[in-house]
């Protein structure tokens, strides 16, 4: 089944006797610059068969998705359906050929109801539209389906996978085949992701070919027929899921540990406490799972990696640390939480003003202070000074202080962002997977900065799903899943399978901190 | 037989309400469609002013009431095109572009309109229609009106059902809730927004023949005095519903006639205070409708006067 | 990609206005010939009779005072992010504000007269503007609907009051407050009608783009338009700034209502502003809101009008042409603005 990439095509020419897979994805490679995001990857998927695409954040799973559904296009490689090639010149055309995806933000608008979202797609039918009318067939189809729905229902009063089921109906009242659902279960609750395995465990059976991209190796294990893994981009395996078991495959997708780069000398631990959060609790909002009783201890000069599948607590645990939600508990640090220095996921919306120029954004979090101004005047000269300090730190390029940010690469709007919240001298750092996204020099200058951050006595929280990053950089590793306190563990090599497993939930028994960093890691 | 003077001078108030609500209703109607779809017109006083020159001027020199009516509509609809071509076609500011559609068709209609200032013309008569007058109440309300006011009353119910009733409607408020999940789902989102811009301008323009034709039975210079922003309040105050938005303009149409009369049977009141009355009920109603539209269900247009620029496909 | 981005904005502005104010003499050509003139002398005429003599420009800069104070009650609130439709209204809360003064408080001592009136015209725009400020920081409520209803409440009010309580009973019947004595009028400039107002309007340009590059208030203010978000956590009181910077451009307006109410009217009376309030904005928008190039493009716009007025008088043209000269004017610089920006992003 591995892919060969110079040549011959063998499962083509049993093609003759059996039935040819719906799906075949045949050597497909896909770079973004230097990167391979894809490198010749050969994927087959029979026609009621529940294929889960599974591996690491940046394996490529999500991009060899987009591909089959038209919306990227690979630099080499085939597509087939049904045995015969095909050839997409974007979403329309495999949307046409019966592919379709469910993106992780959905594309409902909240203010129709369901009946008139399902309508907005449905080319069908004549001027005059009545909702009620369209709702009762509706509901009587998706019952054909087994979907239960409200069809009458505004979609802002849904749930998040009742808005799911919406999408996936969608789907296939249009008429695809083939249906692509991208971490469908990141924006769950667990009894809502077992709702929606069942229902396309019964489309699967219907002759539906359904592909899952996804984390969490239980559900995989108990939804999927067949499992391709993918690492760094490459197929590492494809297997039927039965016979495979939790470890098995975690170890497949996180790798044999490597320790190639070192990972770092858990550190001594300092007495003296950065931050202490006690019993955090945020409700549900930002994401569906909220936080729920979440304790923890940071050690100044400490990295305290925050691990976990995306959309399991972390994006709350940073909002009520940096104070753009409201929690329940106590968050107690020995600086001022206004003093925290923030590097942001969303660099765009909450990392800098984009039309402003780049010296002003350096300057914005002490353009007040004296040295930048004095009375109610800006130092332009004192500006140009700083920032021009910080360009040459950090090797911002270009190195125009006036040029607006808007007009920078993520990589370069990312290292002001870190050259500004850095250049305050921050006692808590809360970084959130500042190396999304960038090239591998930027990756590794991140990377430096907040061990010398650390080494100077700073507190790191470092939220991260690159689970290899928070190996090498932390000296301790708090694992969150579903909203909840799930382990601290130690960094070393051994911990990387058993921390995979806590963070997909496929480790039943959480962690209660009991035998590592037993006065740091306190579980409510 | 109090009573009955009574009755006289209701009946008398109320068909003149409607009468007088008539031009708002039109401009108004025609803003609701545009503002479902996410564009916010503001240039209405420079559409129904165009729209009430123009019927002026095709009047007299056609004396054909009906073409000047439809003329005033498609003029309206013609200048408002370069509202469309702004906000939809270039995703520009609606704001701005609104004010100064509103400041060129003053500017048009007072220029082009020059030769007709002065002229008094028959303009639309009373009409009533069968059955109407057989009816209690109504019949005596809607008895001699004009046929815009039925034309009108058409309109409402004619935009309610394509707004709520139709494919097409769908869209609209797809266009105006969601831009961006409209066009993920194959709503052609750009083309939706300019016919809702064009309509809206149309119905401005009989708005404003109807002032001139029907109401005043003449044209003057800039003669719509504020009822095109009037209309984008009362929009508002009718959280984006047709039926109210007829509703509310009758009720303002009610104002602007109780005064005088009320005045002549020896009752003193500040007609300029009762007048402000719309407006601050406008502001709350917008206060309510934004509180409101916060988490729970939207009232507001949620892409109301925000940009699209999806790609054209 | 660097280079061509990096080119200075104004070059870009310069450019858009090039071909906006050719699109709009050629529009007004083609509506020339269509009654039978002659394009190139009207458009001539205009310019002569608003610049080309010493009366023409009193008359010009006359014109320009209003205009520059709306347009910088348009402009300062705009840097925040912020469109203030409600200058009408604030230019005529100003009015009524300065003339509460001289109704309510005719014994006050002569020097204290101006000062009264001066600050109450300013009360009472900065209070017209306040509102739908703090109904957009707090609530989050548009400010553009609601100022825009705001400023039917001002002239409705006005009317009230002239029409009722403060009806002058010598006016024979004129809905008329009292008229404003010598001590409550805005000092003038010898025999002409430049009042005050020019001064306030120069120096509120100036302070306003100094404030904007140079102080920590103005910094704070920009970084609020582009990023409200960020602005919270680097310590802005956001909702706060927002409703300053439109009580701000409420008293800016309410200048140009004080100069109009005592200097040009001398008195309350409706139709006061008719449409001031909206051509400030359209002006501030028609140069990105900058307030180095305000005083040009009023100086410009108000020499239009004056030369278009002389227009009407001697070649028997309406006065509206000078309203299609400006509205188109106006629709061709967002037009050919909002294109050079989709060039740039493409």
């Amino acid at each position: 089944m591995a892919a060969t990439c110079n040549g011959t095509d063998d499962a083509l020419t049993d093609s003759m006797s059996v039935p040819p897979p719906v799906i075949r994805l045949s050597a497909i490679t896909k770079k973004y610059g230097t990167t391979m995001a894809n490198d010749c990857v050969t994927v087959e998927a029979y026609s009621g068969e529940i294929h889960a695409i599974v591996g690491e954040n940046g394996a490529g799973k999500t991009t060899l998705m987009k591909i089959l559904a038209g919306i990227e296009r690979p630099n080499s490689g085939t597509i087939s359906i049904d045995g015969r090639p095909v050839s997409f010149r974007g979403p329309r055309d495999a949307a046409e050929a019966g592919i379709g995806m469910v993106h992780q933000h959905f594309s409902l608008v909240r203010a129709l109801t369901v009946a008139e979202n399902l309508a907005l797609s449905d080319r069908g039918g004549g001027f005059l539209f009545s909702a009620k009318r369209y709702a009762r067939v509706l509901e009587a189809q998706a019952r054909s389906l087994g979907f239960e729905l409200r069809a009458d229902a505004p979609v802002w009063k849904l749930s998040m996978g009742e808005r799911q089921r919406v999408e996936v109906l969608r789907l296939v009242l249009r008429g695809s085949r083939v249906l692509i659902l991208d971490e469908p279960t990141s924006v769950l609750a667990p009894h809502e992701a077992e709702v929606l395995y069942a229902h396309l465990r019964r489309l699967a059976g219907e002759g539906h070919t359904i592909f899952l991209v996804t984390h969490k190796v239980q559900q995989i294990l108990a939804a999927a027929d067949r499992v391709s893994v993918l690492r760094r981009g490459r197929l590492v395996v494809s297997h039927e899921a039965h016979g495979l078991d939790e470890t098995e495959l975690t170890k497949l997708m996180v790798g044999q540990a490597l320790p190639a780069e070192g990972t770092r000398e858990p550190s001594k631990l300092r007495d003296d406490v950065a931050l202490r959060v006690t019993d955090l609790s945020v409700p549900a909002g930002i994401t569906p799972l909220g936080l729920s009783g979440v304790s923890f201890e940071v050690r100044a000069g400490e990295i305290f990696g925050v691990a976990g599948i995306s959309g399991n607590g972390q994006d709350e645990l940073v909002a009520a640390l940096v104070g753009t939600t409201a929690f329940k508990g106590t968050i107690w640090s020995a600086s001022p939480l206004d003093k925290v220095a923030y590097i942001p996921a969303d660099r765009l919306t909450m990392g800098v003003a984009a039309s402003l120029p780049l010296e002003e954004n350096l300057a914005l979090r002490r353009y007040r202070m004296p040295g930048l101004s004095r009375g109610p005047f800006l130092r332009r000269k004192a500006f140009r000074v700083f920032s021009e300090q910080l360009i040459a730190d950090l090797g911002i390029v270009p190195s125009s202080p006036l040029l607006p940010i808007e007009h920078f690469s993520g990589g370069n709007a990312q290292k002001a962002v870190l050259a500004r919240e850095l250049a305050e001298n921050p006692s808590l750092i809360v970084a959130e997977s500042p190396t999304a996204g960038l090239d591998i020099a930027t990756v590794g200058l991140v990377h430096r900065l907040l061990l010398e951050q650390a080494a100077r006595g700073a507190a790191v929280l470092l939220v991260s799903e690159d689970l290899d990053e928070l190996l090498v950089l932390a000296d301790r590793i708090l694992v969150l899943c579903e909203g909840r306190f799930a382990g601290v563990f130690p960094p070393d090599a051994g911990a990387r399978i058993e921390i995979g497993l806590v963070m997909t939930g496929a480790s039943g028994a959480r962690r209660e901190a009991a035998d590592w960093g037993k006065p740091q890691g306190i579980s409510a | 037989m109090e009573s009955t003077d009574v009755g006289l001078f209701l009946v008398s108030l109320f068909a003149g309400a409607i009468r007088c609500g008539t031009p708002i209703a039109f401009a108004a109607l025609g803003e609701t469609l545009s503002e479902k779809a996410g564009i916010l017109n503001l240039g209405i006083e420079g559409l129904m002013l165009v729209g009430a020159m123009v019927a002026v001027a095709v009047q007299v020199e056609t004396g054909n009431l009906w073409l000047a009516v439809i003329a005033a509509g498609l003029s309206s609809a013609v200048l408002a095109s370069i509202h469309a071509y702004v906000a939809v076609g270039l995703g520009g500011n609606q704001v701005v572009s609104g004010i100064a559609l509103s400041l060129l068709g003053a500017g048009l209609s007072g220029f082009l309109g020059r030769p007709y200032v002065g002229i008094r013309f028959d303009g639309i008569g009373a009409w009533t229609p069968p059955l109407i007058s057989d009816l209690p109440v109504v019949g005596q309300l809607f008895a001699s009106q004009d046929p815009l006011v039925y034309v009108c009353v058409v309109a409402a119910v004619g935009i309610s059902l394509l707004l709520f009733h139709s494919r097409f409607g769908l869209y609209v408020r797809a266009a105006g809730e969601d831009p961006q999940a409209a066009f993920a789902q194959g709503v052609p989102v750009h083309q939706v927004r300019v016919i809702a811009v064009l309509v809206g301008g149309f119905f401005a323009g009989l708005g404003g023949a109807h002032l001139s034709l029907a109401y005043t039975h003449l044209w003057a210079e800039r003669m719509t005095a504020g009822q095109g922003w009037i209309a984008a309040g009362l929009v508002i105050v009718a959280r984006w519903r047709p039926a109210a938005v007829l509703a509310a303009a009758y009720l303002f149409g009610g104002l602007t006639v109780l005064h005088p009369r009320l005045q002549a049977a020896g009752v003193s009141f500040s007609p300029y205070l009762v007048s402000m009355f719309p407006y601050l009920g406008a502001i709350l109603a917008l206060v309510l409708a934004t509180v409101a539209s916060r988490g729970r269900g939207p009232i507001l247009p949620a892409a109301l006067a925000r940009s699209f620029r999806g790609a054209w496909s | 990609m660097i280079a061509r981005i990096a080119r200075p904005a104004w070059s870009h502005w310069l450019r858009a206005s090039a071909i906006a104010i050719g699109g709009a003499a050629l529009a007004l050509s083609v509506l020339l010939l269509m009654v039978g003139r002659s394009p190139a002398a009207t458009l001539a005429a205009v310019f002569l009779n608003g610049f080309g003599s010493q009366l023409a420009w009193v008359e010009t800069v006359t014109r320009a005072v209003p205009l520059l104070l709306c347009a910088l009650a348009t402009a300062i609130p705009a840097r925040a992010g912020l469109f203030n439709i409600g200058v009408e209204g604030q230019f005529i809360a100003g009015a009524i504000g300065a003339t509460s003064v001289v109704v309510l408080g005719p014994n006050l001592p002569a020097g204290l007269m101006l000062p009264a009136v001066t600050a109450a015209a300013m009360a009472g725009g900065a209070l017209w503007g306040w509102l739908p400020g703090l109904l957009r920081g707090l609530l989050g409520v548009s400010e553009v609907l609601s100022g825009l209803m705001l400023n039917y409440v001002a002239i409705f009010l006005m009317e009230h009051l002239v029409h009722g309580p403060w009806k002058d009973p010598h006016a024979l019947g004129w809905p008329y407050s009292i008229a404003f004595p010598n001590a409550a009028v805005l000092p003038r400039l010898g025999q002409t009608n430049i009042h005050l107002g020019l001064l306030f309007g120069l120096a509120l340009t100036l302070a306003a783009y100094v404030a904007l590059r140079s102080t920590t208030w103005g910094f704070s203010v920009r970084l609020t338009a582009a990023n409200p978000r960020l602005a919270r956590r680097a310590g802005v009181r956001v909702g706060l700034l927002i409703a300053l910077t439109m009580a701000l451009g409420g008293a800016a307006a309410a200048l140009a209502g004080l100069g109009e109410v005592s200097v040009i009217q001398g008195r309350l009376r409706p139709g006061l502003s008719s449409g001031l309030g909206y051509a400030g904005f359209l002006v501030s928008f028609a140069v990105a809101n900058r307030f180095e190039f305000l005083v040009p493009a009023t100086l410009l716009v108000a020499g239009l009008y004056t030369g278009a007025d002389a227009l009407q008088l001697t070649a028997g043209l309406p006065s509206a042409t000078v309203d299609i000269f400006m509205g188109v004017l106006f629709v061709a610089t967002f037009i050919a603005q909002e294109a050079g920006k989709r060039r740039g992003d493409g």
